[in-house]
């Protein structure tokens, strides 16, 4: 747009085909908030730190506002959002992988040996998870989400820098500075735990219902 | 009974199969220690479901991996 042109100039018509163009979209308030509260419980989710969470979602935002027309018009805004958030909680990662690596009490609790008895077997029947009980399937996911939620801090990290940022094994041991073996451990606890959790919240909850 | 692991045993590894492809040995040691044990063939059904259920959520909260 030349700099010398005056807002009288700017015809009704000529605004009319800026905003058709995209130009002039701008998101409002409203739409900014709502991404804003989707994007802080994914950051919240994966970095278990809010100061964290903060930072990496307001980056989001402050890239994804460079381009307001592609915040506006896009039909598939929160994905290409996600998208960008997932690159500036690597980043955040990055920052404070000294912090990310320190495991909790939580941590460190062995649930194996809460799982499995003395001499490795369970320690109670492992649940028939019938798939009917599966069928509510978006009530399932809320379930798993908040399962995801409980687990411990480094647990929770490295679970979901597998299950949701899509790392591969080495990078993630190179961000939070572990050892192979470590991680191996630190996800199958993570499963175990969300076994644990799964079968309490859902599976035993389902088959008391009804 | 040397070939037959602990279920603890047989359930790392059936943790590590969601990530990693198993070497022949370590499938065969787990299908006979499955075969033998109900236990760990339901874990390795609720091990499965986790995995669709943690798909369909990667799905819906915006899937593919980012572009770097």
């Amino acid at each position: 747009m030349p700099e010398n042109l005056s807002d009288e100039a700017l015809s009704e018509q000529s605004i009319q085909t800026l905003q058709v163009s995209g130009l002039f979209l701008s998101p409002s308030a409203d739409e900014i908030e709502e991404s804003r509260a989707y994007l802080m419980r994914y950051a919240r989710l994966q970095l278990r730190n809010p100061a964290w969470a903060e930072d990496a979602v307001a980056e989001t935002l402050l890239a994804a506002l460079q381009k307001p027309d592609a915040f506006a018009g896009r039909s598939n805004r929160k994905t290409w959002l996600i998208g960008i958030l997932r690159n500036k909680i690597i980043d955040q990662i990055r920052l404070h992988a000294r912090e990310c690596a320190p495991s909790t009490d939580e941590d460190a609790i062995d649930i194996e040996d809460e799982v499995f008895a003395a001499n490795g077997h369970f320690s109670e029947r492992a649940a028939d998870w019938r798939p009917e009980s599966n069928l509510q399937q978006k009530q399932f996911l809320t379930i798993v989400e908040a399962c995801i939620e409980r687990l411990p801090d480094q647990q929770g990290r490295v679970f979901l820098m597998k299950e949701w940022l899509e790392l591969d094994s080495d990078t993630i041991c190179k961000e939070i500075d572990i050892q192979p073996t470590n991680l191996w451990v630190l996800l199958h606890r993570a499963r175990l735990r969300l076994r644990e959790c799964l079968q309490r919240m859902w599976f035993d909850t389902a088959k008391a219902g009804p | 009974m040397r070939w037959m692991m602990s279920c603890r045993q047989a359930s790392r590894l059936t943790t590590e199969a969601s990530y990693r492809a198993l070497g022949p040995l370590e499938r065969g040691l787990l299908v006979f220690h499955r075969s033998m044990c109900g236990n760990c063939r339901r874990f390795a059904a609720q091990m499965a479901l986790i995995d669709h259920a943690l798909r369909e959520w990667r799905d819906q909260n915006g899937g593919q991996r980012a572009p770097r």
